[in-house]
């Protein structure tokens, strides 16, 4: 290291800027074309590195900067990477000549020095990450501005009540140019006073409300400095409506006297932004209401609706090559205009107006946050500044230099199978005996194919087991086992999957299913692992929508945006989709971390992954730092969706240096007492700028609000791929854009929503879905094994009017779901059971076993609904006297042993489940579970054998047997079969029972315990060994 | 009470069909993602062959939770006493827990050791007296974290801010394990807060190579009991349970045409029933002498339950578990020093000297310590500034921590911190670099030991890590 750095030293000291860049020119950039470019160059660099311009090297690829220039020149990771410092080794086919090696030292010390080389990689083409530098936003008075600030009037600076009149808007400028209603430039002014809006359609921050005769103009006595032809700037941040009254000649903002009608047309007085509505709504920037010079596209005002920034540039000379304007940052295009007149002669003895100016002129309808004027023409530099800072202040969907790049999607991407249109195939086939279904008949060419023997139907008992916990979670009892062998009517089987749909256990079983993919837990894990005791409201929620077959459009909005939702009326109905809102809060959070908006950009990831994968099949987390490796999802899309999520706030404030999420009371309705409920709220709307390699310090482009590209962009080469610089913005209301969001999700024209949901359904029946990955319907996804069924339910999950319950009684009535589990011979010839010949055996999930342990006992405490879990966390949370409560509740509490609720209802403790549901595979919470792992492993069987709570069962189980005096030995056991395995015992179970209850007791006939003691102790043993068996655990 | 097993109590064992049928079962069947992992099918947790010649067949992490003052402990830095109660010369970082006040000294001083005269404080005098052993990295860099829970989780999964498999989840996924009746990976008295069962977790690898936790930090290790393991029935009772199981599973895996998940559901039980015979043995540590047992301080205070740790660690590696980790933490040991440094660094130290210099001795003496790779480390250092007036408080920008044993340079220090103990100066060793080294050391590559989840090839250092060669033995 020492050589190597002294040879530095003396390589690099003489050389001064220019021989460095000889010495790139005749050693360094040849060495790289030879040794690097191979690997290293172009789009399709390895590793994301480019090692052919100088903007490659010091971005770097996905081991990070090849030099930094920050960093001494033997710590970068081309020199240790040419070095063999450490284990990246480069070039990979050998160490280069030392003297190579010390002339990329000696270059990289020498600040890299490369003549000619762009700052920036991104060619046009290329679908990588934006990487433009972030613009930095200059205030209003940084001193940049604030020498040409002449007038700066904004809304959030009126100290007044919501809607009170605004009679007088003072001039934040410092020059005291308060704008009055009335009167104002001219005797005959007569606009009147706006009104003062707390929340306006300006990402709801404060406005001034213009209705078409609001005019304000500022005192003659302090005219705006505005000579005769010198330069100035106009700014205004608007939200306009349409309108037809008056005056066609809308005045925005204007400085001069708009109201000398131009005897002498060659003076024109004034400089205006103006509405012509007379001329389809032109934009112009007049010079004078004779629109002497104008400017615009003579089209429609575009901006109708929707935040917009105006800004007009005025250079010295003839209005229509002096003046640019630009809309969202993006420049205007000069169209017409009469530009003879040299210069203006602005009158020194008038101030700056908005709206109606005089009695005779239009105004404008709508919302003005701020306006400005200043007495230079901005350049490029301090325009951009302050148009990012506005941008910023009312999340403007700000175009040009602001704005990432647009993404672009290739057409192989569009043709990713999952994003076509559901297409609904009519069957033609007939129907048979073994497919007496649409479903059967979509199965059956596959199943011909094997050339099996057709599988055939369970047996009852079995059916009946399999889709009571199918459907319920629970076992049949022995009462409805014995009802369904004995029903010989054709529709037996149909009443039994209608009956199971109208229990209330429907509901917890489905809700289970649910959490599982929404990361459903009660603390927030984290440092503090605090306990969210509103959590559980949102479990019964969704126990509660699923029992009402809540349509899945609808589940799903009131999920991501319930609160947005106009009222329905009906307070209860009201609180419950605030409730469902929780879906956006019970994921893991850091409470304790110091850097706050890191904490929230986190919690944004969360709720984009969870959004993604749960309702679209998408992984959409991935592009957070990079573009999706291998799905049409850009970083740019990420950010926009993140924009929608930082816009909606979790959190309330700050307790003790951690953060406090939002409880707030809400109207429970029908005269009871409000609710506490956890639900975020909106906040103050923004874009996000795209955070490179996802570091919250290093900032692109603005990415504004909106659904991922794919959807939303033009086909590549289509018509109107050109309206690039006005893209398509989701977000048209004053909101975060959560409810566009949603019901785009929920949109019947979003093919993935009703295919990802069907899939799910189908999964649960069969235990793997058509789909296998049913949490990603992107490119590394499974592909679907019958495309043409998943899009013919899904046809018909719409149809039904997004009915789940519909949707399982279609599969569940097929052939299909019925047939026994698949015999060796299919196993064989279809392990993963793609083909679907036959049902899957599979194992109860942690919960079912718990609760089916629990039913057998007779200890189950069927009643649903309940808030226990949040009682029992509380009381054992640590109050450090605060709102935020440490949990304290550990993995081996009783508790655990103790609670006879089903298993749905147990405290949900991240990073801290007990044995019970951990050891049988049970959703980890901290992320999505799409599908559960059957991990067999001897620690399930040692809790099964060993642990207190099914010793405890076991006893429970055996004593209610024996309790029971109707029965003898023999009707116990078969008491006991029909209770734990839904079935009648053989002669040779019986048989067996006995003998194993008499050995047991005779092999402790030598101890002292009671001889009752004993028998209930071998009973115990033996309800034990049934609750360990394999048939007790499977499904077939 | 403790509850030892976890799903990752699978061992492969010699046991017919079920066995066979449980491996090719685990390998991918169930598991979605195994399959398609690279590696070798057949059971995730047979023994594997490294990448390449591995320096270390095991591990063991003595995991320090609270964050250890670097200035106190490993990297002495004289200016701290020359410019006691003066301000930092140097802008303070962008991230800090709490504001602090100005530099603080070290109430300890340092020691020059054995041959190599490495330095280490007055805290660790029997740690010392291994420096000759010892590979101290005084420039770790612990990224952005100056939390405990976000550092926990970046020391033990790279990952402060997604659920990530921890380290020796990867280790065992990367080499399987070497004991059919013992986890891969056992964490002892790992913390139920600040990440909890994540730091021991396998997240997206399949479960049976999470960690299996004995003990927790909130409960004394000597009333550890393995709850599960022991049956509290007449083990010829249990046996006839068993056989009655058994001959009810076969009878309904005959009905079901030999389904392997049935077989291995079998097997598991019978695999049970050898593990609760054999893994007491393990854990009995009464078993060593009541030498080796006083050499490493068990029986009395301070250094009882560290000790007891220790020589548990030592055993279980000894009978093939690939990574130990044996945790001082959180609520009841905690090196969190915002105030009072003094009584809690001196506190802390003296319950963990011993242990582990005793450790290191014994491992030595077994002829374990050439194979096995020694950690220590904690999740943060501590500011050279003062917090209060006698505290410091978190400090991710630069720490010490040390390794030594399998593959590792003894005596020899790497990196530098400036002369405050501030910032890294020199050889900066990031999170991902610390694991891609241990890595390294078990033979296994960082860039290939990857596992496919949500769509992409995931591993333990992420897009990031360089071995640092500097200390490779």
């Amino acid at each position: 290291m020492a050589i190597i750095l002294a040879t530095v030293i003396v390589g690099a000291s003489p050389a001064r800027a220019d021989s460095a860049e000889d010495h790139f020119e005749a050693v360094v950039r040849p060495l790289l074309v030879e040794r690097c470019h191979a690997c290293h160059a172009g789009d399709e660099a390895k590793g994301g590195l480019r090692l052919d311009l100088r903007a490659g090297l010091v971005r770097g690829g996905d081991s990070g900067p090849a030099i930094d220039p920050g960093q001494p020149p033997l710590e970068s990771l081309l020199i240790r990477a040419v070095n063999h410092t450490d284990g990246l080794e480069m070039p990979p086919d050998g160490r280069l000549p030392q003297p190579q090696i010390e002339a990329l030292i000696a270059w990289v010390t020498a600040g890299a020095p490369w003549p000619d080389s762009p700052e920036s990689s991104d060619s046009p083409t290329s679908p990588q990450a934006p990487r433009q530098p972030a613009i930095e936003p200059i205030a209003p008075d940084h001193p940049s501005l604030a020498s040409a600030l002449q007038l700066w009037l904004r809304a959030d600076n009126l100290a007044l009540d919501d809607g009170a009149p605004v009679p007088v808007w003072p001039d934040a400028s410092g020059h005291g140019r308060d704008a009055s209603a009335t009167k104002g430039i001219r005797p005959d002014g007569q606009g009147l006073a706006g009104s003062f809006v707390r929340e306006s359609t300006l990402a709801r921050r404060p406005a001034v409300r213009f209705t078409n005769a609001t005019g304000y103009a500022s005192s003659p006595s302090l005219p705006v400095p505005i000579k005769g032809d010198a330069p100035h700037t106009l700014v205004a941040v608007v939200n306009l409506k349409l309108h037809d009254v008056g005056n066609p000649h809308d005045g925005i903002l204007g400085i001069g006297d708009p109201a000398n009608p131009g005897a002498d047309p060659g003076l024109p007085l004034a400089t205006i932004l103006q509405i012509n509505r007379a001329e389809n709504h032109a934009l112009h920037v007049a010079g004078g209401w004779n629109h002497d010079a104008s400017l615009g596209a003579g089209s429609f005002f575009p901006h109708y609706g929707r935040p917009t920034l105006l800004v007009a540039v005025k250079e010295p000379g003839p209005m229509r090559s002096s003046t640019r304007v630009f809309i969202n940052g993006l420049p205007v295009a000069v169209a017409e205009g009469r530009d003879t007149i040299p210069d203006l002669r602005h009158r020194t003895d008038i101030g700056a107006f908005l709206g109606k100016a005089v009695s005779w002129s239009g105004s404008i309808l709508g919302d003005v946050g701020e306006a400005l004027v200043f007495s230079s023409a901005l350049d490029d530099a301090s325009r951009v500044g302050l148009e990012a800072w506005l941008g910023e202040k009312y999340a403007l969907d700000l175009g040009g230099p602001h704005r990432a790049p647009r993404s672009t999607y290739t057409a192989a991407e569009r043709a990713h199978w999952a994003y076509q249109p559901l297409f609904d195939l009519t069957l033609s086939a007939p129907h048979t005996q073994t497919a007496p279904t649409a479903i059967d008949r979509f199965l059956a060419p596959q199943i011909a194919a094997l050339g099996l023997p057709p599988v055939p139907e369970a047996d009852r008992a079995t059916l009946l087991r399999r889709v009571t916990f199918d459907l319920t979670g629970l076992p049949p009892t022995p009462e409805e086992t014995t009802a369904f062998r004995a029903d010989t009517s054709p529709d037996a089987w149909s009443e039994v999957v209608n009956r199971l749909l109208a229990s209330p256990h429907y509901g917890e079983q489905q809700a289970r299913h649910w959490l599982d993919v929404v990361r459903f837990a009660e603390t927030t894990a984290n440092d503090a692992n605090a306990v969210m005791t509103q959590a559980w409201r949102y479990r019964n929620w969704v126990v509660d929508a699923c029992n009402l077959d809540l349509p899945y459009d609808r589940f799903l909005v009131e999920q991501l945006a319930g609160d947005l939702l106009p009222s329905s009326g009906d307070a209860a109905t009201d609180a419950a989709r605030t409730i469902a809102t929780g879906f956006l809060m019970i994921g893991p959070k850091a409470l304790a971390e110091t850097d706050k908006e890191q904490s929230r950009l986190d919690i944004v990831d969360d709720q984009i992954d969870v959004t993604g994968r749960a309702f679209l099949g998408l992984t959409l987390a991935c592009a957070r730092c990079h573009d999706h490796k291998f799905d049409a999802v850009r970083t740019t899309d990420y950010y926009a969706l993140a924009g929608i999520f930082r816009s909606t706030e979790p959190f309330q404030n700050e307790v003790r240096n951690a953060s406090m999420w939002w409880e707030y009371l809400v109207p429970a309705g029908d005269g009871r007492d409000p609710i506490m409920v956890m639900a975020p709220k909106e906040t103050l709307p923004r874009n996000l700028r795209v955070h490179l390699r996802g570091n919250r310090f290093q900032l692109g482009g603005i990415a504004p609000r909106n659904i991922p590209g794919l959807f939303s962009a033009p086909a590549v080469g289509a018509a109107g791929a050109a309206d690039g610089d006005h893209p398509r913005t989701l977000v048209t209301s004053g909101g975060s854009g959560r409810i566009e969001l949603a019901r785009w999700i929920a949109s019947e024209q979003n093919p993935l929503t009703p295919r990802v949901m069907v899939n799910r359904i189908w999964q649960q029946h069969f235990g793997r879905g058509l789909v296998a990955t049913s949490d990603n319907f992107g490119t590394r996804g499974e592909s679907p094994t019958h495309p043409e069924l998943l899009d013919w339910l899904a046809c018909r999950f719409i149809e039904s009017g997004w009915s789940v319950k519909a949707l399982h009684r279609l599969i569940l009535n097929s052939a299909a779901y019925r047939r026994a589990a698949a015999p060796a011979a299919l196993r064989q010839a279809d392990p993963d059971g793609r083909i679907v010949a036959s049902n899957q055996r599979r194992r109860l999930t942690a919960e079912q076993l718990r609760d089916a342990v629990l039913a057998a006992s007779g200890g189950l405490d069927r009643v649903p609904g309940s808030d226990e879990s949040a009682r029992v966390l509380l009381e054992k949370a640590e109050d450090i006297g605060a709102m935020i409560k440490p949990n304290r509740l550990a993995v081996d509490d009783p508790v655990y042993t103790t609670f006879t609720k089903r298993s749905l209802y147990l405290p949900a403790v991240r990073n801290m489940l007990p044995d019970v549901l951990a050891l049988f595979d049970a959703a980890d919470p901290n992320g999505v579970t799409a599908l559960r792992n059957e991990t067999t492993v001897p620690s399930q069987a040692l809790f099964l054998v060993n642990s207190p709570f099914v010793r405890g069962q076991a006893l429970a189980f055996a004593r209610s047997l024996l309790a029971d005096a109707s029965l003898d030995d023999r009707g116990r056991i078969d008491r006991a079969h029909a209770r734990a395995l839904g079935r009648h015992a053989s002669p040779e179970e019986i048989a067996e029972a006995l003998a194993y209850v008499a050995a047991w007791t005779e092999s402790t006939a030598g101890q002292a315990r009671p001889a009752e003691t004993r028998r209930e102790e071998a009973w115990q043993s033996w309800c034990q060994a049934l609750l360990c068996s394999n048939e007790f655990a499977y499904l077939d | 009470m403790l509850n030892v097993p976890r799903r990752e109590w699978l061992r492969q064992s010699a046991c017919g069909f079920g066995h066979t049928a449980l491996l090719g079962l685990l390998a991918s069947e169930h598991m979605p993602g195994v399959a398609r992992a690279d590696g070798p099918t057949g059971s995730p947790l047979a023994a594997k062959p490294p990448h390449f010649p591995a320096r270390a067949k095991r591990v063991v992490f003595l995991f320090m939770h609270g964050g250890i003052s670097h200035v106190d402990s490993f990297d002495p830095k004289p200016k701290l006493a020359a410019l006691n109660g003066q301000p930092l010369p140097l802008p303070k970082p962008k991230f800090e827990f709490a504001p602090t006040g100005n530099l603080l000294a070290s109430p300890w001083e340092f020691r020059r050791y054995g041959q190599s005269g490495l330095e280490v404080s007055d805290l660790f005098p029997l740690i010392g007296s291994h420096a000759d052993d010892l590979c101290v990295i005084r420039s770790m860099h612990g990224g952005d974290q100056v939390s405990h829970g976000p550092a926990l989780l970046a020391m033990n999964t790279g990952s402060g801010v997604f659920a990530r498999p921890s380290l020796g989840a990867w280790t065992l996924y990367g080499l399987g394990s070497e004991n059919d009746n013992l986890p891969g990976f056992i964490s002892l008295s790992p913390s139920l807060y600040h990440g909890g069962t994540q730091n021991y977790g396998s997240a997206f690898l399949p479960a049976s190579f999470q960690g299996t936790r004995i003990g927790d930090g909130s409960t004394d290790f000597k009333s550890t009991r393995l709850s599960n393991l022991v049956s509290p029935e007449d083990p010829a009772l249990e046996r006839l349970q068993l056989d009655l199981l058994a001959a009810r599973n076969h009878r309904h895996a005959g009905l079901a045409g030999g389904d392997p998940r049935l077989e291995a559901r079998i097997e598991s039980f019978e695999m049970a029933w050898r593990m609760q015979a054999e893994a007491p043995r393990v854990f009995e540590i009464e078993r060593e002498t009541a030498g080796t047992l006083a050499r490493y301080g068990v029986g009395v205070e301070p250094t009882d339950e560290y000790a007891r740790q220790c020589v548990l660690a030592r055993r279980c590696l000894e009978a093939g578990v690939r990574f130990v980790q044996v945790n001082f933490s959180y609520p009841r040991n905690y090196w969190d020093a915002h105030g009072d440094l003094r009584n809690n660094h001196t506190t802390n130290a003296r319950k963990v000297d011993q242990p582990i210099a005793a450790l290191l001795a014994d491992l030595k003496a077994r002829g374990l310590f050439d194979d096995t790779l020694v950690i220590f480390g904690t999740e943060f250092g501590r500011t050279p500034a003062a917090q209060g007036s006698d505290g410091r408080d978190h400090h991710p920008h630069a720490f010490s921590v040390w390794m030594a044993g399998g593959g590792v340079k003894g005596g020899v220090t790497h990196g530098q911190t400036d002369e405050f103990g501030y910032y890294v100066a020199e050889g900066k060793v990031t999170m991902p670099d610390f694991h891609a080294t241990i890595l390294h050391l078990l033979g296994l590559d960082h860039e290939r030991l990857t596992f496919r989840h949500a769509g992409r090839d995931h591993r333990l250092t992420d897009v990031s890590g360089t071995v640092v060669r500097d200390i490779l033995a």
